[in-house]
């Protein structure tokens, strides 16, 4: 009996939800892909070429950039970085030092960078057109190679001190970069690295990859380095100023994954 | 470690198709995770498990599914299903190799109600 009304009709089970299956075919990156994609178009309008610098940690990527952003001083295109660390603005206040304008993302817990960081950066460099933006990943060999930020080329830096088979063990930092960069030459005196080996591990990674050595301290190797920066430049922008670039659809579409 | 983003990321876009399709529970959840993808399968489930309580996955069952690859020379296009990465051409030994397919992490089945 119905304990409200005194009825004695049977209530009507609701029935349970009925359960259906999706088949989403989505995938985890997507939305990182898509905000990378806008970020790229972003920096096309402002025809500004943008670089992901990835390496373990202490492998001289501000030192690296302190150097270039002295040299770039005075020149016509603009130069400017955004810095990915954990935690501080150490980094970005290097690079301000250095006379370029630097944001700095700090990213927490989280070990690299992603598309949606570089987002937050934009706004401070909206004034900025016509040069080059190097985004510095997180001291990372793993995770960054996974993440499009929206950059058009990608650059690996390896130290001596890390060992010439680092491309071996880690052939994603290889796989994704458009150059290679062995930095801090000048403490190969006191090290067992083998240059040759290096290259030769590097290349069996990456064939196309071009691989120059360079110490940002003593500034041995920075010319070249300077050069492969400002040939770079130049193609992109002679691709912009034409009208014949296409914002691409995917980051670089020689990334071999 | 990058599982641990993955999972956010995952449980964002199972919060998106639950407005858009219209469900409020997820009993399974299959992910085709490619061979060579950037993922530790176990870690990642450790993560989306860590990261699920109380959202939709609560008590979802979470399937990782390992999905072949797929690999072409990009030397004399040969393609094949390659046993490890990277690698060289079983054609012309050649180490200009792209992976077609296998490294793909992709939402694949949602059973919802």
């Amino acid at each position: 009996m119905c304990g409200t009304c005194g009825c004695t009709d049977t209530p009507t089970p609701v029935p349970a939800p009925r359960r259906r299956t999706l088949t989403p075919g989505v995938s985890l990156l997507g939305a990182n892909d898509r905000q990378a994609q806008v970020n790229r178009e972003w920096f096309d309008r402002r025809r500004l070429l943008a670089i992901n610098i990835v390496s373990s940690p202490g492998s001289g990527k501000t030192t690296l950039l302190e150097a270039t952003a002295r040299h770039w001083a005075g020149r016509e295109s603009s130069f400017c970085v955004i810095e990915g660390d954990q935690h501080t603005q150490r980094d970005a206040d290097r690079i301000r030092a250095a006379g370029a304008l630097a944001v700095q993302i700090n990213t927490g817990k989280l070990c690299h960078l992603e598309a949606l960081h570089v987002q937050a950066a934009l706004p401070a460099l909206d004034q900025q057109q016509d040069g080059v933006v190097v985004i510095e990943n997180v001291g990372n060999l793993i995770c960054p190679t996974h993440f499009d930020l929206g950059e058009h080329l990608r650059v690996t830096l390896l130290s001596v001190t890390e060992g010439e088979d680092k491309p071996l063990k880690y052939p994603d930092s290889l796989l994704g970069a458009d150059l290679l960069l062995i930095t801090k030459t000048d403490l190969l005196p006191h090290l067992d690295f083998d240059v040759q080996a290096a290259l030769g591990y590097a290349r069996s990674i990456n064939p196309d990859i071009q691989i120059l050595q360079v110490n940002a301290r003593t500034r041995e190797g920075m010319a070249p380095w300077l050069q492969w920066l400002e040939h770079q430049w130049l193609a992109f922008a002679d691709e912009h100023h034409s009208g014949s670039a296409m914002s691409r659809n995917a980051p670089p579409s020689d990334r071999r994954y | 470690m990058h599982e641990l983003s993955l999972a956010e990321h995952l449980l964002t876009l199972v919060d998106d198709a639950a407005r858009a399709q219209g469900f409020s529970r997820v009993h399974r959840l299959v992910l085709g995770i490619g061979r060579f993808s950037c993922v530790d399968s176990d870690t990642l489930l450790h993560c989306i498990h860590h990261h699920c309580t109380g959202s939709l996955l609560d008590g979802a069952t979470i399937c990782c599914e390992t999905r072949e690859a797929s690999a072409e020379c990009m030397d004399c296009a040969t393609r094949f299903t390659p046993d490890d990465w990277p690698c060289a051409c079983p054609g012309c030994g050649q180490a200009r190799v792209r992976l077609l397919n296998g490294r793909d992490m992709i939402l694949e089945q949602l059973e919802v109600s």
